[in-house]
């Protein structure tokens, strides 16, 4: 089913992995009429749901700077960089949406990168 | 209004002008556990794709829980039915990892649902340790192997705590670990709990007594169903067949052998 959420945030947010815009990928897996809709990284070739700009750039951020690595067992290459930002997006996520700053529509409070941090 | 799970009345497929099934008829009632068995292209596929409600039959009616398989109950009924298919959900996954696999079967969609909780999480997380693939939770799909990709789909299907569960050869191209490993988790679904389970095989050592019900398709039609230690018998799998076939049970588990004449070979190989 195509929403208004996810109309919303096909426009809003990006690929948790590789950052790029997100779209809408009709995968019609059943002929009930309603085709399922979902939201698609065109250049990872994979259904993602996508997360705020904002929320990428401060997890590559933190990636690159920190040389942060939750997969340190896999081969040292783009696939394995691209799981280690999503892996903090993830947990920027959550946060975000345990402490109120983060809902479906996106982030409650207007953001700005800290230079110096950054 | 029927007690059945799911019932199917009339229900065709055609393709063209090939019947892929034909007047099937069937209910299937809660806590039932059933082999669907039948040789390739006999429709077995087919009508796992039709009940799961991927397939919309052309013609007939198809019933969950008394409710009309419709546009305005599909998404309810892929909630309450955990389907694992790798031939289906091969041609939807490919590098999305199988943690977000597993979560996409709260909602039965294709996708992790953003207001998913902790809970499901950690659901997720104790169905994929459970299968031995707790460290491969952020590995992309394509990048696992067949079984790790079968169990995936089946975490997957359990998600939601299905009313049903359908498997389609859910031991297809596995090695002898995974399948028996796989063929364990199923006998311990059937034993432990009141899921409704549809297993689909063409492996006659994959039939044990924790399927009570067997059906045999044959040609998109329903050749015989009833209890699986009355369908399993020589006479009915030598109809079916059309040869003669000896059916044996040793240990809970079927046996069957035939005779067969070989290929004919000569001027190709010899």
């Amino acid at each position: 089913m195509l929403t208004q959420e996810m109309k919303s945030r096909s426009e809003r947010c990006c690929c948790r992995y590789c950052g790029s815009k997100l779209a809408i990928h009709v995968v019609i897996f059943n002929q009930y009429g309603g085709a399922g809709a979902e939201l698609y990284c065109p250049n990872c070739n994979k259904i993602e749901f996508g997360t705020e700009p904002a929320i990428y750039t401060a997890a590559k951020d933190f990636v690159d700077e920190m040389d942060f690595s939750h997969y340190f067992n896999l081969e040292d290459n783009e696939r394995t960089y691209q799981l280690n930002i999503a892996k903090v997006c993830d947990i920027l996520s959550w946060g975000g949406k345990s402490l109120g700053w983060l809902d479906k529509n996106g982030l409650k409070y207007p953001t700005e990168n800290n230079e110096v941090v950054l | 209004m029927s007690d059945a799970i799911i019932s199917a009345k009339q229900v065709s497929q055609k393709s063209g002008n090939t019947y892929l099934l034909k007047n099937i008829n069937i209910e299937i009632y809660p806590g039932q556990h059933w082999i669907v068995f039948g040789n390739n292209g006999s429709g077995k596929t087919t009508l796992l794709n039709v009940l799961a409600g991927y397939l919309k039959p052309s013609s007939g009616e198809l019933y969950f829980l008394n409710d009309l398989y419709s546009p305005n109950t599909i998404y309810q009924i892929y909630q309450n039915i955990g389907f694992v298919s790798s031939s289906f959900f091969d041609q939807c996954f490919s590098h999305e990892t199988a943690l977000e696999i597993v979560l996409s079967g709260i909602t039965g969609m294709l996708s992790v649902p953003f207001d998913i909780t902790a809970k499901d999480v950690r659901k997720a997380k104790h169905i994929l340790k459970q299968f031995h693939l707790y460290d491969k939770m952020d590995f992309p799909y394509d990048l696992l192997s067949k079984g790790q990709r079968q169990c995936v789909l089946i975490g997957r299907a359990l998600m939601s705590k299905p009313s049903l569960l359908i498997l389609d050869e859910p031991t297809s191209g596995l090695d002898i670990v995974f399948r028996s490993k796989i063929i364990s988790t199923i006998e311990a679904l059937c034993a432990s709990s009141v899921i409704t389970i549809l297993f689909v095989t063409h492996h006659a050592n994959e039939i044990s007594s924790c399927f009570e019900n067997a059906m045999l398709i044959r040609d998109g039609e329903i050749f015989a169903f009833g209890k699986t230690i009355n369908i399993f018998s020589d006479q009915v799998l030598s109809e079916y067949f059309n040869t003669p076939v000896k059916c044996s049970w040793k240990n809970d588990n079927v046996s069957i052998r035939m005779y067969n004449q070989p290929l004919d070979l000569s001027g190709i190989m010899y």
